[in-house]
């Protein structure tokens, strides 16, 4: 028989038939490891993707209550907007067909713009008291829902996919990336309820310095959600631009700066570009950098528009650019990211003392989502 | 639709078991230190094998509940807004409320009676290591 407890009182002792049991069971464990290996390590992962699938099912679900609660509460409908909602969770966007890619940048843009037209009716159906600020924060509380039904559904279909052909291949895709897909869920989790609030988020970083160039002076409106306004610095005419505050909006800023060259016959200095850019790990957030070119991200066509422009005038365009994460990006603002926004100041002033003379014109374009922030 | 927010029993139950896990761990290898002191070489060889690897499971199962719990905080974090006034420079912080925007005017300031204005709206940084 098996002591059940060795002589310094420990269950199972060394003795010889115990060390015979302890031998074999290596040994099986071995052979088991060795036929059946791969399907243990598959059973682990689908545990732990089965664990991750169960969270964003309920931070999807969290992200569309809020969606909800919010639509009810600002936009007070008549009728419940629960199936339109829904519809609006689904919808999706198809891309030009790129095989002949001239003109694919105007066929990209005009679908954007219908596309944004339709959630906005959409958004103003379902919220018919909203006020136009109000509208922008619910369009992008709905894309931030939109986006966690998005990543909640593809995560749910390798792991079900996973699971149907216990292929490890298909698991170890979804596992690997799982983290990273956690945390861009946490962030969205972040975005939807700065959003329901109409807090800045750290995308707005752009937006706030020109906010800030703009506080106190007369503000025009351009083109689709963009306004300007007119300030002088050291003795050059500087015409600050962003997107429309303080509700959730990016606007169009090519075809306003597309504007304001033609306004001024072309006779622009310079264009300085300010926008938040994604940080590589280790770099601090809030740090600044200098650099040339179009600082905007998007689906590209705004960017096409200004270098467009900028091409043909012979106009130097310069970025800066406020450091930070993809997380933190649509988070609220943290305070490094808000104070960036002063030493963005000292840095356009030091560029326009040393590229332009007197009498120049410079346009500063603060690129970025404005929600929570005016003008 | 799922309204609850995932259970966290198995979590407390996987503390709980790493810690009973831990603490035995280490009795045992206290007790094949003493069997050690009695010459018994054979039993503090076994004892202190399997001990370690108790130890290891056990401080490997709490680094990632650690790693989990760690992100909790950052959900919860809260959002200020700074109301400034141009003239005297006094400065007035309190909890972001609904309606709250940068540039927006922000009733009469406590110490000379100008209007203020929020200047900043930023989200509080948790009282933790940098990531």
């Amino acid at each position: 028989m098996i002591p059940l407890f060795s002589a310094t009182g420990l269950p199972l002792g060394p003795s010889g038939d115990l060390n015979t049991i302890i031998s074999l069971l290596m040994y099986l464990s071995f052979i088991l490891f060795m036929f059946f290996g791969q399907k243990i390590q598959v059973r682990l992962m689908l545990l732990e993707v089965d664990g991750a699938v169960k969270r964003l099912e309920y931070m999807r679900n969290d992200a569309k209550l809020l969606a909800l609660k919010t639509v009810k509460e600002v936009g007070k409908p008549k009728e419940d907007p629960t199936p339109e909602l829904n519809m609006m969770l689904e919808q999706f966007l198809i891309s030009p067909e790129g095989m002949d890619p001239a003109g694919l940048v105007w066929k990209l843009d005009h679908i954007l713009n219908v596309r944004d037209m339709k959630f906005k009716d959409d958004v103003k159906k379902i919220a018919p008291e909203a006020d136009e600020s109000q509208v922008n924060n619910l369009e992008n509380l709905i894309e931030a829902s939109q986006a966690m039904n998005t990543i909640y559904r593809i995560v749910r279909h390798f792991y079900l996919l996973g699971k149907k052909t216990s292929s490890f291949y298909i698991i170890l895709q979804i596992q690997m990336i799982l983290p990273l897909v956690m945390q861009e869920a946490e962030a969205l989790i972040g975005a939807a309820r700065a959003f329901s609030q109409g807090q800045p988020i750290g995308d707005g970083a752009g937006a706030l310095v020109a906010a800030k160039l703009m506080r106190g002076k007369e503000k025009r409106k351009l083109d689709r959600d963009i306004v300007a306004a007119e300030t002088m610095i050291e003795g050059r005419r500087v015409i600050p631009l962003k997107a429309e505050g303080p509700g959730g909006n990016v606007g169009k800023p090519g075809d306003a700066m597309k504007r304001i060259i033609e306004e001024s016959n072309g006779k622009i200095a310079m264009v300085i570009m300010v926008d938040a850019a994604l940080k590589l790990e280790g770099d601090k957030t809030g740090d600044l950098s200098e650099g040339i070119g179009a600082a905007i991200g998007g689906p590209g066509t705004e960017r096409f528009k200004i270098e467009e422009e900028a091409v043909r005038h012979k106009i130097p365009v310069y970025a800066i650019i406020v450091k930070e994460s993809i997380m933190e990006a649509i988070a609220p603002m943290k305070k490094e990211i808000s104070e960036a926004a002063e030493l963005v100041l000292a840095r356009i002033r030091k560029l326009i003392l040393d590229r332009t003379k007197e009498g120049d014109i410079v346009v500063v374009a603060g690129i970025g989502n404005t929600v929570g922030i005016g003008q | 639709m799922q309204t609850r927010p995932p259970s966290n029993i198995y979590l407390y139950l996987m503390i709980v078991f790493s810690i009973a896990v831990l603490g035995y761990s280490v009795w045992m290898l206290y007790t094949g230190l003493l069997s050690m002191k009695e010459g018994n070489m054979e039993n503090f060889y076994y004892t202190a094998f399997i001990s370690l690897v108790g130890i290891m499971l056990a401080l490997s199962s709490l680094t990632q509940i650690r790693r989990r719990v760690s992100i909790l905080p950052r959900l919860g974090a809260r959002v200020l807004t700074v109301a400034l006034c141009d003239k005297c420079n006094f400065k007035v912080m309190r909890n972001f409320a609904a309606g709250d925007y940068v540039f927006k005017e922000a009733g009469k300031c406590q110490q000379c009676n100008e209007t203020m204005y929020i200047s900043q709206i930023y989200q509080e940084e948790p009282k933790k290591k940098q990531d």
